[in-house]
């Protein structure tokens, strides 16, 4: 199967000029967090379009090029689940499959609602069946809006339990069912760097033929004058260029990724200036070499 | 033994509030012996900084006042978010929200700045 290379769009004029002949050029598909082009005119009302919606689109249009989608804010973990939240997202992502038609549509393990309080930041699960149920639900309800759904390993700063259980755990939640895994190759180094396990264990016990995706981005340190103890905690933070640990442990995953389809480079805007171009298009011919084709390789 | 759902979710919601204390359910001594204390604060404040880039980002006031005075409007931002649970995903609704809290008695220490940078 012919893995592509994408990027993740952000709303960000200056990113998207910036970015311009690389999205032209260098990449097979885009990257859209759906939510990133909504707006609320009023709290519980339905979510509109915003300008990016069309830009993005128009895009699309313009280059022939698809769209995946990596969602934000739907909370898979959540339990009990809010059914009217889930109408507002279902309600839009339904209207916007009829004009992105995203191949497919992931959105963070873990939980960013939690007792009806919208936190943002995806939390870990405890790893147990009741869990496990709550995630399967959040995939089926995605599954109303696209039918090929998956979700992506998230770099989580604390672990209610061993984290190489989690790998064990994410494989057990993709036991039964038809979703994805999307492999956040930093978000294990993230994990592993603070938590001091060895990434290519947590990697080797994760299901990798279920892996339709994979992210590899970079990050950052916390400020030692965050944290009372002053200990510095690596970030994923999406803002400097991808690790050679995260390229390493993409290669180490890429040859058992039999059902791949695409690998995307994340960066947010705001992160990168003109200077900065030519090695984000280097690192997607890099991404398109471990995917072994793509329009940059 | 893996700790209750529920009471797993009512522990973190505690600790996402403010750090737990005697309202916080206790988790199972498994999973609190792996529990980073470190990475939950970090997740704590990563939270609030989320809530807080959502504020600036949805009002235009707000904005104003972090630039004007930005320690006056932190703390204003510190008691808003440990008094108002965080309902808001959009940066316009945490925007209206932010505004509400701000009119209302237990805002009272920041009555005068508030009016000034949210006029009625």
């Amino acid at each position: 199967m012919n893995v592509s290379v994408g990027l993740a769009l952000q709303p960000d004029h200056a990113f998207l000029d910036l970015c311009a002949g690389l999205l032209r050029e260098q990449v097979d598909y885009f990257e859209v967090a759906p939510e990133t082009t909504w707006r609320s005119a009023s709290p519980g009302a339905d979510f509109e379009p915003n300008r990016f919606h069309c830009e993005f689109l128009a895009l699309g249009q313009a280059t022939g090029l698809p769209f995946v989608a990596h969602g934000v804010g739907i909370s898979i973990g959540t339990s009990p689940r809010d059914p009217a939240r889930d109408q507002r997202w279902l309600t839009r992502l339904i209207a916007d499959q009829s004009q992105f038609q995203y191949l497919w549509y992931t959105d963070h393990l873990g939980t960013s609602v939690v007792e009806g309080s919208e936190l943002a930041l995806p939390l870990p699960l405890p790893y147990n069946e009741a869990a496990c149920q709550a995630t399967r639900t959040g995939l089926e309800i995605m599954q109303h809006a696209v039918p090929t759904v998956g979700f992506e390993n998230s770099a989580f700063y604390f672990h209610p339990g061993d984290p190489l259980e989690e790998a064990r755990w994410i494989s057990h939640v993709l036991d039964h069912g038809s979703a994805h895994l999307l492999l956040d190759l930093h978000n294990v180094h993230t994990m592993a760097t603070n938590a001091g396990f060895d990434p290519r264990a947590y990697v080797d016990s994760l299901p990798l033929e279920r892996v339709i995706e994979m992210h590899v981005s970079g990050g950052s340190c916390s400020d030692a004058r965050w944290l009372r103890s002053g200990r510095v905690l690596r970030l994923d933070s999406h803002d400097h260029p991808v690790p050679e640990p995260v390229w390493d442990l993409a290669a180490h995953c890429r040859p058992r990724c039999a059902n791949l389809r695409g690998i995307t480079l994340e960066r947010v805007g705001g992160t990168i200036e003109q200077g900065d171009v030519p090695l984000l298009g280097e690192e997607l011919r890099r991404a398109a070499r471990l995917a072994g084709g793509g329009r940059g390789a | 033994m893996e700790p209750d759902l529920g009471v797993y979710n009512a522990w973190l919601a505690a600790q996402m509030r403010g750090g737990g204390g005697d309202s916080s359910p206790d988790l199972p001594r498994h999973t609190a012996a792996h529990i980073d204390a470190d990475g939950l604060a970090l997740s704590r404040l990563l939270v609030a900084k989320l809530r807080f880039e959502r504020l600036l980002g949805g009002s235009a006031a707000a904005a104003r006042w972090f630039e004007t005075d930005p320690k006056q409007f932190t703390a204003a931002f510190d008691s808003y978010h440990n008094q108002v649970s965080a309902r808001a995903f959009f940066p316009s609704e945490e925007a209206l929200e932010f505004q509400t809290w701000l009119a209302s008695p237990s805002a009272q220490a920041f009555g005068t700045a508030g009016r000034r940078h949210f006029p009625a």
